[in-house]
């Protein structure tokens, strides 16, 4: 069973998006995209209609991403466990959602760029299909400590 | 009878064509230039950009519709055919045209059967008559859009086809969001609610001094204040058919943004003294804000679809002087991207929309 968060988690919901129907339907996408669960960020390269180099990166490497999602790690179990209960996020854990509940918002770009930042929005059907795939997994969670501040 | 006659008459000498002159077989700017198809992508807008048809020059000569990389007709001089008073780069380039235009073509969608329209039945009528209101303001929202975006156009020459191409996709965005909130207003019977004051649409419509402040109006002070709209719609709708109309129609809104920063940035570091003009031409225009802004009508919508209906609707104002609030914020972040400080002489009701 793929835990959350690992590279492992990341790469298999991205091979299920790329097999996916609906996710191509939604149209191309450009971004690299970073994940950060507490202490610890995942990032994924979405070129097209692949998702690719999934990896964990170190703190230094987030100025590389368009923009990453940051929230505390239990809240993303929270968002995880609820796509899995409704095969697809609630109205309360979809990525809009958190990103007005959250008071700096969801989607973060290390550098404070608010163009590359708003690819978050371009792209944001596609992300929430990618999200809600991971439905199909049986997730298990080893979170890590929460990041400074959180 | 007449096949009879034909037979008497000897055989027709073949008729003598012209020399073929084959001159145009040598009209090419570099013969031999290939542009790449991308293995995922495919032949991309972008990607005809190579060798000598990636040269984009900062001022376009020619007032005909000749395509660039193109030639005119030996002897003429492109016949000009009027208008296309837009020739400056500056006046309307952005760098990400063609990669928003490959965009909008793959992300287009369909309102007819792209949104789950009988997820939307059996809300109570106060929560209808709501959204059915805000439907009404966004659907002429966008109306106002392609008139925009449509008297512009065709002032822009043809050198730089690449924003004409994307803003055609502008157009045809509008036009869908101007139907799928047509569409969500009269699906439940509740029908159009009031039009907007219209303070805002006119100055959007009047807006003559460029492209470069019409966008500026158009995409940055309307279009950052549509697109909180839709963020919140996408993340506090009643249905899910509001839900999936705001998520969609945010992404679009998105994409218009995205030229539009692309566009000011590159004004901005071209033209001397344009951050000044715009400074002082939205000054005027966050007052013209203010004054649609009096008007309740779309405020007390939204809350009483936040709020769940009119009992709610304390808790649904809260709601919307946070969107209010956020609507500033993306305004003022889209503003400091594009190197537009509006920070230390923003107008009294904007500044007080973000101390709530």
């Amino acid at each position: 069973m793929p835990v959350f968060p690992s590279t492992e988690w990341f790469q298999q919901v991205a091979d299920l998006a790329m097999a996916d129907e609906t996710y191509r339907k939604f149209g191309r996408v450009d971004a690299i995209v970073g994940f950060r669960v507490g202490e610890r960020t995942f990032s994924l390269v979405f070129d097209v209609f692949e998702i690719r180099d999934a990896r964990e990166i170190d703190d230094d490497e987030l100025r590389d991403l368009d923009f990453y999602l940051e929230m505390e790690p239990a809240r993303w179990q929270a968002m995880i466990e609820d796509i899995k209960q409704n095969d697809g996020a609630g109205l309360n854990c979809t990525l809009n959602t958190l990103d007005l509940k959250l008071p700096n918002g969801l989607a973060i770009n290390a550098l404070g760029d608010g163009y590359r930042m708003d690819k978050f929005f371009r792209f944001n059907q596609s992300l929430q299909r990618f999200f809600d795939l991971s439905a199909r997994l049986d997730t298990t969670f080893a979170l890590p400590a929460p990041a400074a501040g959180d | 009878m007449v096949q009879e006659r034909a037979n008497d008459q000897p055989p027709a000498e073949p008729p003598v064509l012209p020399r073929p002159d084959l001159s145009w077989k040598s009209m090419t700017i570099q013969w031999g230039t290939r542009a790449k198809v991308h293995p995922q992508g495919g032949l991309t807008l972008g990607a005809l950009n190579v060798g000598a048809y990636a040269e984009i020059p900062d001022y376009w000569e020619d007032r005909s519709r000749m395509p660039r990389g193109a030639f005119s007709p030996p002897g003429t001089v492109g016949a000009p055919v009027g208008g296309y008073y837009l020739r400056n780069k500056s006046d309307f380039w952005a760098e990400n045209a063609a990669e928003l235009y490959e965009e909008a073509i793959s992300r287009r969608w369909s309102s007819a059967d792209s949104i789950p329209w009988a997820a939307c039945r059996g809300l109570r009528d106060d929560v209808e008559l709501a959204i059915c209101q805000v439907a009404t303001e966004l659907s002429q929202q966008a109306s106002i859009e392609i008139e925009v975006v449509s008297s512009w156009l065709q002032l822009m020459s043809y050198g730089y086809h690449e924003v004409k191409l994307f803003l055609a996709t502008e157009n045809f965005d509008a036009g869908r969001h101007f139907e799928v909130f047509r569409k969500r207003a009269m699906v439940n019977g509740g029908g159009l609610g009031f039009e907007s004051p219209g303070q805002v649409n006119r100055l959007l419509l009047e807006s003559r001094a460029g492209w470069t402040e019409t966008s500026l109006l158009l995409h940055l002070l309307r279009g950052t204040f549509t697109r909180t709209v839709y963020r919140y719609l996408a993340a506090r709708a009643p249905t899910p058919v509001e839900l999936l109309i705001g998520r969609r129609a945010l992404q679009d809104t998105s994409r218009h943004i995205a030229y539009a920063m692309q566009h000011l940035k590159y004004a901005v570091n071209h033209v001397t003294g344009l951050t000044r003009n715009l400074n002082v031409g939205l000054a005027q225009a966050e007052a013209i804000v203010g004054r649609d802004d009096a008007d309740p009508v779309l405020w007390e919508a939204l809350a009483c679809v936040f709020g769940g209906g009119v009992r709610g609707m304390d808790e649904g104002m809260q709601i919307v002087a946070r969107l209010r609030c956020d609507y500033v914020r993306d305004y003022l972040r889209c503003l400091d991207w594009i190197g537009v400080d509006r920070r230390s002489s923003l107008a009294p009701n904007f500044a007080a929309l973000l101390v709530g």
